[in-house]
């Protein structure tokens, strides 16, 4: 297992890091700020699902990043040091949400 | 294999509508030219799509379940929004104009880009400009829309909010097969997917109503939007495929058993 599929793997045993995982690159020009924007932009950019909980990114910022990469890679390189992180849930989908982020809340 | 001759009242038929065809256009072509023709239907079911052409100065983009009436002369379009949603664009013309009744509510516009949306249940009609301007009569008073600005046509009168350009986008992201959400609740955007698909949402834990939710989704695609409410702590209550019978998929916290 090499360290991207690490970083994609959760405790949750839903969630599969497979072969077939969309692995087109694409052209990402995002700007580092607020996270809510950033991810918007990600999704324009990219046309994938993204998921988040709104109240639960607010404070985080995100990194810029920008060329021709695999769309899961913008995001990890977005996400690196902003207390969030992202979780792979099919083919065209992630869910984003705050590394300490406490289930038992509900 | 030889098919079998058709009967000559089939034949007969035919010839009679080849020249239908032919000559019944030609002679209400001559008939007049602000003779209102029939108007046309436009619908789309639940999930669907479509974008028409009306003339040469109004394109319509129709939501899930909508139905437009269209009456085209050659110096008006006069639609009628039946039920549902469409987005129009309209170009600049001196000598054509655009008219949409919906419900009780007339837009009148000219060079402008609008979505109007008939509520269910008598709820109202939505108007909401993201070019252009438009008026609005059927209110109390008239009204003038501009750009990034909506009104909520209902019996209690007419709500004008101003909204961000990137707002607008946002709730015109339908345009794009994508349902675009910045801070709205899960019961809202529950309600939203609903509009899209036979397969429903249903919230059965009330802790989770008011979680806010972000993001983009396609708006025909469900399962996948559930999928990624569990990292928040959504699931759904029963495992297994979508029970076919009720097309309901039903959300609990993770807590509730």
């Amino acid at each position: 297992m090499n360290r991207r599929q690490l970083l994609c793997c959760t405790p949750l045993g839903f969630l599969r890091v497979s072969d077939n995982q969309e692995s087109a690159n694409v052209r990402v020009e995002i700007n580092a700020g607020n996270a809510a924007a950033t991810l918007t932009e990600f999704i324009r950019q990219t046309r994938l699902q993204v998921l988040f909980e709104a109240d639960a990114i607010r404070g985080h910022n995100t990194r810029a990043v920008s060329g021709r990469l695999e769309a899961r890679e913008a995001l990890r390189v977005m996400l690196e040091g902003s207390g969030l992180m992202f979780e792979i849930v099919n083919d065209r989908t992630y869910a984003v949400r705050p590394a300490s982020f406490a289930r038992t809340r509900l | 294999m030889r098919s079998p001759a058709r009967p000559a009242w089939i034949r007969a038929s035919f010839h009679v509508a080849t020249t239908l065809a032919v000559f019944v256009p030609l002679g209400l072509s001559a008939w007049g030219s602000e003779q209102l023709s029939e108007p046309l239907v436009y619908t789309t079911g639940i999930g669907e799509a479509r974008r028409v052409v009306l003339g040469q100065h109004t394109v319509a983009n129709l939501n899930t379940r909508t139905s437009l009436s269209v009456g085209l002369t050659p110096s008006a379009c006069d639609i009628e929004l039946q039920s549902g949603e469409a987005l129009f664009e309209v170009r600049r013309s001196d000598a054509h104009e655009v008219h949409v009744i919906a419900g009780q509510v007339r837009i009148d516009a000219d060079a402008a880009a609008f979505s109007v949306r008939l509520r269910d249940q008598d709820d109202g009609v939505d108007v909401l400009v993201r070019k252009g301007d438009v008026k609005l009569t059927g209110t109390r008073e008239p009204v003038t829309l501009t750009a990034n600005q909506k009104a909520h046509v209902s019996s209690h009168g007419v709500k004008l909010e101003r909204l961000d350009e990137s707002e607008v986008q946002r709730r015109l992201q339908w345009t794009t097969g994508y349902l675009s959400f910045a801070g709205q609740t899960l019961e809202e955007v529950v309600e939203e997917f609903n509009r899209y698909n036979m397969r429903k949402l249903i919230i059965e834990d009330r802790a989770i109503r008011r979680l806010q939710i972000g993001g983009s989704f396609q708006s025909t695609d469900p399962e996948g939007f559930v999928a990624a409410l569990l990292p928040m702590g959504v699931r759904r209550a029963d495992a297994g495929p979508v029970d076919a019978s009720t097309g309901l998929i039903r959300l609990v916290g993770m807590q509730v058993r």
